[in-house]
């Protein structure tokens, strides 16, 4: 079993948090490694990442789900690797800390299949980058949102994509990447 | 070229170039026969082509068959050798390969931490004269990275999911190419978990460790541009590091070590027939070595030559930001699968070498201006995908979006753009040739080869019927190891220019070079025997020139 826990203090203050983290949107755009993600109902989403390692890197697609809202507190959530044999759950947690706010997150997977033994051994490392990398992000996101005097800007409707996950998707992020 | 240069930022008397096998054994051999040497690399990683590789090196009489109950001869290497060269390499270079080679590898497993153990897999012609059943190839034992310090970071990693097994524990002992699940995952996780590395790798660990040992500097990130001649010798070279042009001093000569040109899209278009969509090396690989050679007046052969390896792409998959090619094994091997070509034909032995497999590929139509055998696919059947490992996804995974599948064939072939009449018409007889237990067009599974890369527990290693839906296309992509055509050497490891003379302070080994296997590919380890014996002689020849120089 693969797990992590990160503790981070925001200056931002709780209501902005929890406005932040119940669009899951904005979660997937502090994936390192993050291509693209798709948003299937207010629950549930497909998120495509590429994994860093080292000079080898790769696309992983994963389905996530939101099991619980607790507003403004907590969010409780489960993956699954859409074509790799994985899965996890994972929690996120803020309480008003002074102004700001403090944060725990914990996140455990385990890769399945019949390679899982040294999937999880190459994946042990990996997590550790990724936890710290999405932490840092998080942060930083946060206390942008904290510090900008401007509302958040209404966005254009995107252009109909084809599916984060699908054949033509990836091959599009693909392009995208070189 | 005249270069007036005389102040040096570096001098050695033997300057190496490329921190691959060839290159770190002409380092290692430069400095045991007397001469102070340098190496200079142009990434911050060790290990160039090498190290992604498999790590397999053919050794024809080494010391290591006989505890395979394996046996060899000169003779037999010889007549192989020359076999395969086709006439198009002086004879007198492969007698140096085959009289040299075996002792190269006795020196370093007398004088580095490596050590060497033969393989069971057979030569690539197996049936041609000369050729053997197994022993040939060997490869490193598993290294221990930690002893190289702080140089254990500096290791060039794999391309892939590699695993640190060796290729005979992989293949030999267990069924990695079809069920890679049977590896002993236990024993790869401890050797992760203890830095313990395996293949290519453990070939430039252990030589990485031989060239540390000798305190012989290494100046990473540093790129060699052009060398520095004086009255028709090489006396230096130029390089940049961090902006800066560097001009450094060898007495003795300069030792090309740099590897092919197949990163470099204007060379590969001047010289190659085909096509070579996405090498599987490191995309350094630009023919730095080959441009400064020709630059000195250097003769060239063997230019319309790669080491060809068809591949297998993962979209999204990158080494250093480029798309990552993988090999396709169980993929055109094994049974129930076969290669079309958009017209729905079949065009190859699938379980042939991967060279000679690559080769088909420069085919071309003499009706238009077409390759006839591009695009490609690997066909297979439901029967596969329930056994076997298809690129990284194992028989209990999902389908991988990027592949198409299909009911039937003929709704698979309009999906990807073939023709389904030809498609269905060579599955049928396909199939027909199944039952019977021959492939009569191509001969897949005739050979001794082709069976050992084939499925051992299958009825037939290599052919099973095409039958039960889903139906799948994979599509094949040209790639290859390097290429294998460059300056001209002689037996000394000296570049000689379009008279036959030696270029004076000028030597080359690995794939910068004209290969001396001409069009050919001896077996596991055809790029790896002949580079490192090059370069076992271009380091001796090279400090005996220093000594002469001083």
């Amino acid at each position: 079993m693969l797990s992590a826990k990160r503790e981070l203090s925001v200056t931002t203050d709780l209501d902005t948090v929890w406005s932040f983290v119940s669009d899951m949107g904005n979660w997937a755009g502090q994936m390192p490694g993050y291509i693209s993600h798709e948003e299937v109902n207010a629950n549930d989403s497909i998120w495509t990442v590429k994994i860093d390692l080292g000079p080898y890197k790769r696309p992983v697609v994963m389905d996530i789900h939101v099991v619980e809202w607790i507003p403004p507190h907590e969010v409780r959530f489960e993956l699954k690797g859409k074509f790799d044999p994985f899965h996890g759950n994972g929690t996120f947690r803020a309480d008003a800390a002074g102004t700001g706010s403090a944060i725990k997150l914990e996140f455990q997977a385990e890769a399945t299949g019949s390679m899982a033994k040294v999937v999880t051994a190459m994946a042990t490392p990996v997590l550790k980058k990724i936890t710290d990398q999405f932490s840092a992000n998080l942060v930083k996101a946060l206390e942008e949102r904290s510090t900008s005097d401007q509302p958040p800007q209404e966005q254009e409707p995107a252009q109909a994509k084809p599916p984060a996950w699908s054949r033509e998707g990836i091959v599009e992020a693909a392009k995208r990447i070189f | 070229m005249t270069n007036e240069t005389r102040q040096w930022d570096h001098e050695a008397d033997v300057v190496v170039v490329g921190t691959g096998a060839a290159g770190m054994t002409a380092a290692i051999l430069a400095h045991d026969h007397g001469a102070k040497v340098l190496v200079i690399e142009r990434t911050d990683q060790i290990g160039g082509t090498t190290a992604v590789s498999g790590g397999g090196i053919w050794i024809p009489m080494n010391n290591h068959l006989y505890e395979i109950d394996a046996d060899d001869s000169r003779e037999e290497a010889l007549a192989y050798c020359k076999a395969l060269a086709m006439g198009r390499v002086d004879e007198e270079l492969i007698t140096t390969f085959v009289d040299t080679a075996a002792k190269m590898i006795r020196y370093l497993e007398d004088r580095t931490p490596l050590k060497f153990a033969a393989m069971t897999a057979p030569d690539y012609h197996p049936e041609i004269e000369g050729g053997k059943l197994k022993g040939r190839s060997i490869e490193p034992d598993p290294f221990d990275t930690n002893s190289l310090g702080e140089w254990q970071s500096k290791l060039r990693l794999p391309g892939a999911f590699s695993l640190p097994i060796t290729r005979q524990e992989a293949f030999g002992a267990f069924d990695a190419f079809y069920r890679p699940w049977l590896i002993p995952q236990d024993l790869a996780v401890e050797r992760m978990e203890k830095g313990v590395v395996t293949l290519g790798q453990a070939l430039v660990a252990g030589l990485l460790k031989g060239v540390l040992d000798r305190g012989i500097p290494i100046l990473l990130e540093t790129r060699a541009r052009q060398l520095i001649t004086e009255e028709r010798t090489v006396i230096g070279i130029q390089a940049e590091q961090g902006g800066a042009r560097l001009h450094i001093k060898a007495k003795g000569g300069i030792v090309l070590a740099t590897a092919g040109f197949e990163w470099n899209e204007k060379l590969k278009a001047q010289y190659l027939p085909g096509v070579i969509e996405n090498p599987n090396t490191p995309p350094f690989n630009e023919g730095d070595g080959l441009l400064m050679a020709m630059e000195v007046g250097a003769d060239l052969a063997n230019m319309n030559e790669a080491w060809h390896f068809p591949s297998l792409m993962i979209p999204g998959e990158t080494y250093e930001e480029r798309p990552l090619s993988r090999a396709i094994l169980a993929e055109r091997n094994g049974p129930h699968v076969i290669w079309v070509n958009a017209r729905g034909q079949r065009f190859v032995n699938e379980a042939a070498n991967y060279n000679s497999v690559g080769k088909t590929f420069l085919s071309m139509d003499t009706d238009a201006p077409r390759f006839s055998n591009l695009p490609a696919w690997a066909i297979l059947d439901s029967q596969y995908r329930e056994r076997y490992v298809l690129g990284t996804t194992m028989p209990e995974d999902p389908d991988p979006e990027w592949i198409p599948r299909a009911d039937t064939l003929q709704e698979l072939a309009e999906k990807v753009g073939i023709d389904p009449i030809g498609l269905q018409k060579t599955v049928d007889r396909w199939n027909t040739m199944v039952h019977h237990g021959e492939d009569s067009d191509f001969g897949k599974g005739n050979s001794i080869f082709d069976r050992f890369q084939g499925d051992r527990e299958a009825p037939n290693p290599n052919m099973g019927t095409i039958e039960k839906a889903p139906f799948y296309a994979v599509p094949v992509h040209t790639g290859a190891l390097g290429t294998k055509g460059g300056p001209k050497t002689n037996s000394m490891a000296q570049v000689i220019d379009v008279r036959g003379n030696p270029i004076a302070g000028l030597y080359a080994a690995g794939n910068v070079t004209a290969s001396i296997t001409g069009p050919g590919y001896y077996g596991r380890g055809s790029t790896l025997g002949p580079a490192m014996t090059w370069g076992y002689i271009a380091g001796i020849c090279a400090a005996d020139n220093a000594k002469q120089r001083a």
